[in-house]
């Protein structure tokens, strides 16, 4: 008995040891990459700092400059908020139409899932800069190109105030709906296919069955594809940093691009990560309450 | 009747292809615009739709971005970063996951909970601090003990890769697919006298495949889009990576007639995640719902 009991502690003390060493290499980049930055960044966004100069604690200052005084984050908070919502749900619902498209037998579904998702894989950066030339007001520009055709006459894209943004808008949505169609596509294959047979005996049509059957239980995948969806717009920066510079008169500026800015070019690193926490905060909380929200609704 | 109802379905057919089609086309024409236009001479950028097919084809753009603008360096120095970020990522995450997912030790609920945690953390927030800490990292690039005095690993390889060497989302994903194996197998070879790593490399990680494959992809594409840290971690010409280099490229480019120049140095930039994505197409469609949908 006593044996027995010695040798399973010595076993168990060498899979603790050996759990450390693996782990080791994980846990020496993530304190250093990811557990202290965050830290330095709740303190130095108390503080006034640039690279050659001390830092200087503040307080609330740099909030109190942002809220109050900082017309321009207002505006990237504002901008930002309106290319949120106006890329999200166009392309969940696109995604969820497209998906639900593809999803049948079809003559070449392959190919065709394939160009849907295609843009998706291509870096933005590379994608913002094909974008900006379908944009270009010239005449042979090929957006201006296909509004002719409906007798529209050319419009400067990128370079009114009017326009810029939701042109932008129009990019993004383009080049998530493939990411989303995927996610959905994998929903809808989960959904068994005798629920719709049984609904079909019950007489339901193409609408209810769509209501009743497909949506809820597509629940989980659309807050997976909205939180993700989220996330990755609050921080847009590559698309107006390519398409605009932040321009015209600041209608396309967004958070992650004045952070930048204020960080990198104006080196205020203080304030910088005053702006970078304000955003962890906002994402944060709208994932909790997208998280909260739809699983009440689920019960 | 009846053959009016066959016709009828024959036509909503029909039609649904069409739609499918334009849809297809409008997804796809930014492409096919961008190939188009890098083939062509300066002087010919500003044709319309009808020129898609571009009838004098040149390759000078290519050889201008390629070898003018630099862009073979930075295509080396973007393969490096990702690849070698990558690798890292799979090695440490996939032997995290495993240690998660199948041993016991002091600390393993909390330890996990704090790498879930900083997965909610979004990369812009790090990238002041990760910056400093490059910069006096002690010992390297000319800084003394407590990193002053010199860059740091500011515009090194090392810089550009450390801090993304391991991934939460990596640890997560691997957890996530090592605990559904079965725990037999660990036993058994415990029993034949395997050490803890054997039994993780050989018998444990080649089962694994499916979502190293998928961390892979994400990875590298990941990698490959990353604009914000190599543009303020690299200094140099030397080491600025594809896109980096592209977005100062496109910046310094103020006439339509350098356009074509600009596809082509689009179009060097997308090939690669185009051609990954061609060849492991499978594993992009498991491995997006491998990433959490299921359980």
């Amino acid at each position: 008995m006593f044996k027995k009991g010695r040798s399973w502690t010595s076993l168990s003390k060498r899979e603790s040891r050996n759990a450390y060493i693996f782990l080791s290499p994980i846990l020496v980049l993530y304190t250093l990459f990811a557990l202290i930055p965050i830290g330095m960044l709740f303190y130095l966004s108390f503080t006034e700092y640039s690279v050659l100069m001390p830092s200087k604690w503040i307080g609330l200052e740099n909030y109190k400059y942002l809220f109050l005084k900082d017309t321009v984050f207002i505006q990237s908070v504002i901008n930002t908020s309106y290319y949120v919502a106006g890329t999200i749900f166009p392309t969940i619902l696109l995604g969820l139409l497209f998906a639900m498209l593809v999803n049948r037998p079809l003559r070449g579904k392959g190919i065709i899932r394939s160009c849907i998702y295609l843009p998706y894989v291509t870096p933005v950066i590379a994608a913002a800069l094909v974008w900006r030339f379908l944009y270009e007001p010239f005449e042979g520009g090929f957006i201006n190109y296909l509004i002719s055709w409906f007798g529209i006459k050319p419009i400067n894209w990128l370079g009114t105030i009017r326009w810029a943004l939701p042109s932008i808008m129009v990019m993004s949505i383009w080049r998530n709906v493939g990411f989303s169609m995927v996610l959905f596509l994998a929903g809808l294959q989960g959904i068994p296919e005798r629920y719709y047979e049984a609904a079909k005996i019950d007489g339901a049509n193409r609408v209810q069955q769509f209501w009743h059957i497909t949506l809820p239980l597509l629940k989980p995948v659309i807050l997976f594809v909205l939180v993700l969806a989220t996330i990755g717009a609050f921080q847009v920066f590559q698309e107006p940093y390519i398409m605009t510079e932040g321009g015209p008169a600041l209608s396309t500026i967004t958070i992650v691009y004045w952070f930048y800015l204020m960080s990198f070019r104006s080196l205020r690193f203080g304030r910088g990560s005053a702006i970078s926490l304000i955003l962890a905060m906002m994402i944060f909380i709208l994932s909790i309450f997208y998280l909260k929200v739809l699983k009440f609704k689920e019960e | 009747m009846n053959f009016n109802k066959k016709l009828y379905f024959k036509v909503l057919g029909l039609c649904f292809y069409v739609f499918l089609g334009v849809l297809v086309f409008f997804m796809i024409i930014p492409f096919l615009w961008m190939i188009s236009v890098s083939l062509k001479s300066s002087g010919h950028v500003t044709q319309t739709l009808s020129a898609l097919i571009p009838r004098n084809i040149t390759f000078k753009p290519y050889v201008d971005a390629w070898v003018g603008a630099h862009f073979s360096r930075y295509f080396l120095n973007t393969v490096i970063f990702t690849v070698g970020s990558t690798m890292f990522t799979l090695f440490f995450c996939a032997l995290g996951g495993y240690t998660f997912a199948r041993l016991r030790f002091p600390g393993r609920n909390a330890l996990f909970l704090l790498i879930l945690f900083s997965m909610m953390i979004p990369d812009s927030a790090r990238l002041i601090p990760q910056f400093l800490i490059v910069k006096f990292f002690p010992l390297a690039g000319g800084n003394n003990l407590l990193g002053k005095g010199g860059i740091g690993l500011i515009d090194t390889y090392a810089g550009l890769i450390l801090p993304f060497a391991v991934t939460g989302f990596g640890v997560f994903l691997c957890r996530q697919f090592f605990v559904r194996l079965p725990e037999e197998l660990r036993a058994a070879a415990k029993i034949d006298g395997c050490s803890e790593f054997r039994i993780f490399y050989q018998i444990m990680l080649p089962l694994a495949k499916p979502a190293i494959i998928a961390l892979a992809i994400f990875t590298f594409t990941f990698r490959w889009n990353k604009l914000l840290w190599p543009l303020v971690v690299t200094q140099s010409k030397g080491m600025r990576v594809l896109a980096v280099g592209l977005a100062i490229f496109q910046g310094e480019q103020r006439t339509l007639e350098s356009w074509n120049t600009m596809m082509a140095a689009a179009t060097i930039v997308v090939i690669p995640m185009v051609l990954v994505f061609l060849l492991l197409q499978k594993h992009f469609t498991k491995g997006t719902s491998l990433s959490g949908l299921k359980e």
